[in-house]
């Protein structure tokens, strides 16, 4: 048995006592619970631990393959199979060293995949602890108005002297940021970086950032409850779009 | 202030009845949801590859006899993602329109996953099955136009469906899939021809989608 399976075991067993015997004989009051029910709805810190890895593995081998056709038409937008995006999500965070083949795999089921793992995750990317900070700090800046998304240049074109509001709006949207745990801003940065290359094809896949920023930010940012998911639906996508155009200065 | 009132030599505007109409436009990304919309109500067809955030929403008023219809057209965008905002294109909407494109089989797949989650909303709206991109479908292989026609005509019965299919590039039946919406609403008796020869574009509601049959 390779050792880094061993290690999982071990890592599995201190996140969740409850799933040995021996402690639960202990401690009868722990609930049981099946090894299957909490993979599939590990948070991304406690797998990241369980896999020893910064990055999950369900999101690297995703990303690999869909950066291996990155000229695909409409990735990330057009839908694959939900009966297979669910079945090889399942597979993919279940299975350890799974030998499941993404190749062959249509690259709208592997999209599927990465989207629905990030949905699925009982605690976002974007947190949400900084849920209500962040909507309203593009709120209450009148970000919409103030500095409108297509007007954000990277690398910054410098008009005049002094902080610009650009500068100053990516450090503050930082500073909410870097409240986040380091295994999410990690995420943040890779998806962002990955969202980059494919927009970078454009010409040939069609999607650009602002495409993209739409699809992704349902996965990326929702509150608790869902109540507010349309009112907040045009700042959530603002954030999105906002960090995948300005990540490389958000995450340095 | 003063000079508000009316001259009298201005006539009296007709009274006009209004009808208010919603109708949802559901299906997988990229079938052309937002495309038969704005070609519906604009009469643009543009080629650009957008993302709808969410649902869009667009308005248009036609004139039946001494009514105004004023149809409310909600956009739903197609991926699973948005799926939580069904409801806005969903409750309430008079007909849906599940729309699949006929180049892509794994598209009208989806429709049951649609018909299943709309119904769980609105069980009394009119459903419409719309097979889009006609203009392409016609350059495919014949064997496969066979067996897109007969699974779509299929899926039509089993969801008491009138089946359209359409090319919002080539403006081929999209005025005719909102006619129909609108008899089938009222109980009007249409006088449009049936198109049910496989590999034509396919025009069949009349014993789809009548109130008896439901």
């Amino acid at each position: 048995m390779p050792l880094h399976q061993e290690t999982r075991r071990e890592s599995l067993r201190t996140l969740y006592p409850q799933i040995t015997m021996k402690n639960r004989k202990q401690n009868p009051q722990l609930p049981l619970v099946k090894k299957q029910d909490i993979l599939n709805s590990m948070t991304l810190v406690n797998r990241c631990h369980y896999e020893n890895h910064e990055i999950p593995s369900i999101i690297t081998k995703c990303v690999t393959e869909v950066e291996r056709r990155i000229r695909a038409e409409g990735l990330y937008k057009k839908s694959g199979s939900k009966l297979l995006v669910e079945k090889t999500l399942n597979q993919l965070a279940t299975e350890e060293d799974t030998n499941i083949n993404l190749d062959d795999m249509a690259i709208h089921v592997v999209t599927g995949v990465i989207k629905r793992y990030l949905i699925t995750l009982p605690n976002p990317v974007f947190c949400f602890d900084i849920y209500d900070e962040t909507i309203g700090y593009i709120r209450t800046k009148n970000l919409f108005e103030r500095l409108p998304i297509s007007e954000i240049k990277i690398p910054e074109v410098k008009t005049g002297t002094g902080i610009s509001s650009q500068t100053l709006t990516i450090n503050e949207i930082r500073g909410i940021l870097m409240k986040l745990p380091q295994k999410h801003l990690k995420l943040s940065g890779f998806l962002s970086e990955h969202l980059d290359k494919i927009a970078s094809l454009q010409n040939k896949n069609r999607m650009t950032l602002h495409n993209l920023a739409i699809v992704f930010s349902p996965c990326l940012i929702y509150d608790i409850n869902e109540e507010n998911c349309i009112s907040d639906m045009n700042e959530r996508n603002y954030v999105v779009e906002f960090v995948l155009k300005s990540y490389v200065q958000l995450f340095s | 202030m003063s000079n508000s009132s009316s001259p009298e030599h201005e006539p009296i505007p007709a009274v006009r009845n209004q009808v208010d109409l919603q109708v949802g436009l559901v299906g997988d990304a990229q079938v052309g949801k937002t495309s038969l919309m704005v070609k519906y109500v604009q009469n643009i067809f543009d080629e650009e590859y957008t993302q709808t955030l969410g649902v869009n929403y667009l308005k248009r008023k036609v004139r039946l006899h001494s009514t105004d219809i004023i149809y409310s057209l909600m956009d739903l965008g197609g991926q699973r993602e948005f799926i939580n905002m069904l409801p806005i294109a969903a409750v309430g909407s008079s007909a849906i329109i599940f729309l699949f494109d006929l180049t892509r089989p794994e598209t009208l797949n989806s429709i049951k996953d649609w018909y299943r989650q709309v119904n769980g909303l609105n069980d009394v709206a009119i459903p419409i099955l719309v097979g889009t991109k006609y203009d392409l479908f016609i350059g495919l292989d014949s064997n496969y136009q066979n067996h897109i026609s007969n699974s779509a005509i299929e899926y039509s019965k089993i969801m008491n469906s009138p089946l359209v299919f359409c090319s919002t590039a080539e403006g081929i039946n999209i005025q005719k899939i909102f006619k129909i919406a609108l008899a089938k609403i009222f109980n009007l008796t249409l006088v449009i021809p049936e198109i049910t020869t496989v590999g034509d574009p396919l025009l069949i509601y009349k014993n789809l989608g009548n109130a008896t049959n439901k």
